[in-house]
């Protein structure tokens, strides 16, 4: 059934499917300001207790029309004229490194809890300036020992115009954008500019924004929230509160944006990013070997400790608010953070035996992006106005209609006869793609989820990308004349948000039939010149081999089904959530739980190493399955080594199920504790409620076991005992 | 200029009924069909002829819990099929696999693109299409019979 209205629909099926939305929207605005509840929802019949909208005209999209019009759909989000590949797609906007002196107040090991008054709408009286959990458990673990280089600010606010990009590169690699010109917030120059209340994104502004950091070099990067103080002016969807997780850092919990550690309006958050190689406290503790280093600004390496094969390249960080994930990110709190090391330093011609020299620039001894390009892709949908929309039909995902690139609709991007790396997010809410070249030339796939391969992948179609995945490819523009235009091309649809409809062949997706709006085309290369200098970039046969874990005994086999039809058994009214989603450990007797971040499901004990295996609980659907803190290897699929791709035979940290499948990984539990989180990312999945909080609370002082449970108010964070210990979490 | 035409058509046709060839792999659920592949593509430096075994692996995939459409998983893996040049004697080699999600049905044309490429040269890849027309039992997931053909794009 197609999902949006094909573009002949008659104005009056347009309109009625207009009013129907505007009344979905009316549920999703008393969701997201808290003035029903999902059981509310149920109770008064508009969902279904399995989470489907109910199937009422003037609600249900695919409610048979007034105007017998079959089949119905979504309204389109109108395009005011605007053609696809005509506005360039501007390169991510990089925030500024400064010194650690330049934040006021100083940074501090323990949240900073100087007063502040409160306003009247958030419950008045004071509460602290900085809204990480007060106390010991929640202060920064190895400030002393990783204590903050560099700080990296940003706001949390409401759309504006942006007076200050900074791509770092010229402009004639970047599509000729002047990045002295204001940018005003709009997906295209030709769509309507976005109101404040519509799109919060880092600063307020757009392009996405990009942090570059590198190893042995902690960044303390302090989160201002400046969203509105009054939760109902939010446009009609999107919380307040938010929780920023750097994802799939190896930081301590106080920094990883647990989903119940959120701040305030008003508030800030220090997140401490001490950007270490996993397992430094045991592997190359002295940082001896010159693969575990970092670039030290003029040509060379400095060592740190740890274990090389542990490095990572690509993250991403955002918002990670219970409950509210997916109006969040997909309002903007979405951007990317390239790390870089001696072995991926984001130079292309040192040539020192260590550095990999992936493509990337030589100006600079460490992170050219020159030839390095972030991409960030995401549907997208808005309403009549043009303004951001969210829809609700059911709470199986959201499927957008407008394919952005670094929230650009459908641009082009300007490059030369060369090589170029491409790190590409998946920042939806529920779509997956799956990626070709239009003229079904070869990609070769270098990292799979911030982390280099051991060997890189040629592929002519990349595997599907679920949420939250990110894919590096290296494409070869050399092998195109001047001149020419090459696609990126989006093979995978959707009829809804469970998982892909159809994986469609090259031709299929190019012929424009589709029902998926988001199919086809969505990124213009444009080939426009020969490089002005030799490409001497190169993608090595051997990356970056998988850690050796074969000495590491597996202290445990964890099993965690994900399905719906989910059970409380708690019902802290902060903590708790509802919804049909949920996750089954163990196979317990309770069986198939929904979230409460105050619940324990695993408590994995510190240094060690154990193997779980995801299963998919049902056939209909698919599950990008995040896990925290450190990067795991796949072992199996469907219970076979033989199984696995190769573009997953490197380290991971989401985990996609494939409808009706399992994968089996093992992961280590190392360097830092505190509580992190494991679920869905179809952030609409995680927020009805497939979620699970796992921790290591076993290290001593200041952990307790369990850890209790921040409840988080404007006025301060308070701490409860867990909910609930699942029997085999210890 | 876009380039995203079809090129050197006709590289080769194979048909292959496989009545009695598949064979149940270690899943119970998963069925695989080896498809024999033997084509001779003219690839940009030299023509090169492929010999081996493509394998299909296929599983139908219930609902069974919202009861929707069932859907078909499909693997795609050409590890089993080599090339040597016919000029330099070099060897060729076809990544993947591909792994796809289409509606089950009974008759499936599946298109998927390849690279193949000599010794450890990724750069020099170049692009095959095989297109594999499946007829299915829909209740297994079996490959009934297999129409194979291959385009250098």
């Amino acid at each position: 059934m197609p999902f949006f209205l094909d573009r002949k629909a008659s104005p009056n099926r347009v309109r009625e499917a207009e009013d129907a939305r505007r009344n979905r929207q009316e549920i999703v605005k008393a969701l997201s300001q808290g003035r029903v509840s999902r059981r509310d929802l149920i109770k008064w019949g508009v969902f279904t207790a399995g989470g489907m909208l109910a199937w009422k005209h003037g609600l249900n999209p695919f409610v048979g029309s007034a105007y017998a019009e079959i089949p119905t759909g979504l309204p389109a989000s109108p395009l005011f004229g605007v053609l696809p590949f005509t506005t360039p797609m501007p390169r991510f906007d990089v925030l500024a490194r400064n010194p650690l002196a330049s934040l006021t107040p100083a940074p501090t090991a323990q949240a900073n809890q100087a007063q502040r008054d409160v306003p009247a709408v958030l419950g008045g009286g004071t509460g602290p300036i900085e809204g990480r959990p007060p106390g010991p458990i929640w202060a920064h673990q190895g400030f002393d020992v990783f204590p903050p280089k560099v700080a990296v600010q940003a706001t949390q606010e409401g759309a504006t115009t942006n007076g200050v990009y900074n791509p770092t590169v010229p402009s004639s690699l970047n599509s000729g954008i002047d990045p002295t010109q204001p940018i005003p917030l709009r997906f295209h120059p030709g769509l309507p500019t976005q109101s404040p209340l519509a799109v919060w994104t880092f600063n307020g502004t757009i392009p996405p924004k990009l942090v570059m950091g590198r190893y042995g070099e902690p960044i303390l990067f302090r989160h201002h929230n400046r969203l509105p103080e009054d939760e109902s002016q939010n446009g009609g969807f999107g919380r307040h509160t938010i929780s920023t997780h750097e994802h799939n850092g190896h930081h301590g919990a106080e920094n990883d944006g647990f989903t119940g550690a959120y701040f305030y309006p008003g508030q800030f958050y220090d997140y401490h990013w001490p950007i270490v190689l996993a397992g430094f406290r045991t592997i190359n503790p002295d940082a001896t070997d010159r693969r575990a280093g970092s670039p030290d600004g003029s040509g060379g390496i400095v060592k740190v400790a740890g274990d090389w094969r542990e490095t990572m390249s690509t993250h991403w960080f955002h918002d990670h608010m219970f409950s509210f994930t997916s109006q969040n990110v997909y309002k903007g709190n979405a951007a990317m953070f390239n790390i870089y090391s001696a072995l991926d330093r984001g130079n292309e011609a040192i040539d020192d035996g260590v550095n990999l020299r992936l493509p990337s620039g030589t100006a600079n001894d460490w992170g050219n992006l020159d030839y390095d390009v972030n991409l960030m892709l995401a549907d997208k949908a808005w309403d009549a106005n043009g303004q951001l929309a969210f829809d609700i039909f059911d709470f199986d995902g959201f499927i957008g209609d407008r394919m952005t690139v670094n929230l650009i609709y459908k641009p082009y991007f300007e490059v030369e006869r060369r090589k170029y790396r491409f790190r590409i997010l998946n920042a939806s809410v529920s779509r997956f793609f799956k990626l070709a070249l239009s003229d079904g030339s070869p990609m070769i796939q270098i990292a799979n989820d911030g982390n280099l391969l051991p060997s890189p992948v040629v592929l002519t179609e990349l595997d599907e990308q679920g949420i939250a995945e990110r894919y590096d490819i290296v494409i070869d523009f050399s092998r195109y004349p001047v001149n020419t235009r090459v696609h990126l091309v989006n093979l995978a649809e959707h009829e809804d948000g469970k998982r892909v409809a159809k994986d469609l062949s090259l031709a299929e997706a190019l012929s424009g039939t589709s029902s998926d709006p988001c199919v086809g085309r969505f990124l213009e290369f444009r080939v426009v010149r020969d490089p002005a200098k030799p490409d001497v970039s190169r993608v090595p046969d051997v990356l970056i081999p998988n850690p050796d874990l074969s000495a590491v005994p597996v202290a445990r086999h964890r099993t965690f089904e994900f399905g719906r039809g989910a059970t409380q058994t708690t019902n802290d009214p902060v903590s708790a959530f509802f919804g049909p989603w949920g996750i089954r450990t163990d196979s317990g007797p309770a069986g198939t739980l929904a979230a409460d971040f105050g619940r324990v499901s695993a408590a994995p004990r510190a240094g060690t190493r154990e193997i779980w295996t995801l299963v998919n609980g049902g056939g209909g659907w698919d599950h990008p399955i995040h896990i925290h803190f450190e990067e795991g290897q796949v072992l199996a699929r469907d219970g076979l080594a033989s199984n696995v791709p190769p573009w997953e035979r490197g380290r991971k940290d989401v985990y996609r199920l494939r409808p009706g499948g399992s994968i089996t990984i093992t992961l280590q539990f190392r360097d830092w504790g505190g509580m992190f989180m494991e679920h869905c990312h179809n952030t609409v999945h995680e927020d009805n409620a497939m979620l699970l909080r796992w921790e290591i609370d076993d290290g001593g002082a200041p952990f307790l076991r369990p850890l209790p449970t921040p409840i988080p108010t404007p006025q301060g964070v308070t701490f409860r005992d867990a909910d609930d210990v699942l029997p085999t979490a210890l | 200029m876009t380039s995203n035409r079809f090129c050197n058509r006709c590289a080769a046709v194979l048909l292959a009924v496989l009545a009695g060839m598949a064979s149940l792999a270690s899943s119970a659920d998963v069925v695989s069909t080896m498809v024999p592949f033997v084509t001779i593509l003219k690839g940009s430096t030299e023509t090169v002829s492929f010999t081996g075994t493509a394998r299909l692996d296929t599983q139908v995939i219930l609902d069974n819990v919202l009861g929707n459409a069932p859907v078909m998983e499909i693997v795609v893996d050409m590890s089993g099929v080599t090339g040597v040049g016919t000029s330099t004697g070099s060897t060729y080699s076809i990544s993947g696999p591909a792994i796809l999600h289409r509606p089950l049905s009974a008759n499936d044309l599946i298109r998927v693109t390849f690279p193949f490429y000599r010794g450890s040269d990724l750069f020099g890849a170049e692009t095959v299409e095989a297109t594999f027309n499946c007829k299915f039992d829909t209740a297994t997931g079996a490959v009934t019979a297999v129409k194979l053909t291959t385009l250098k794009m």
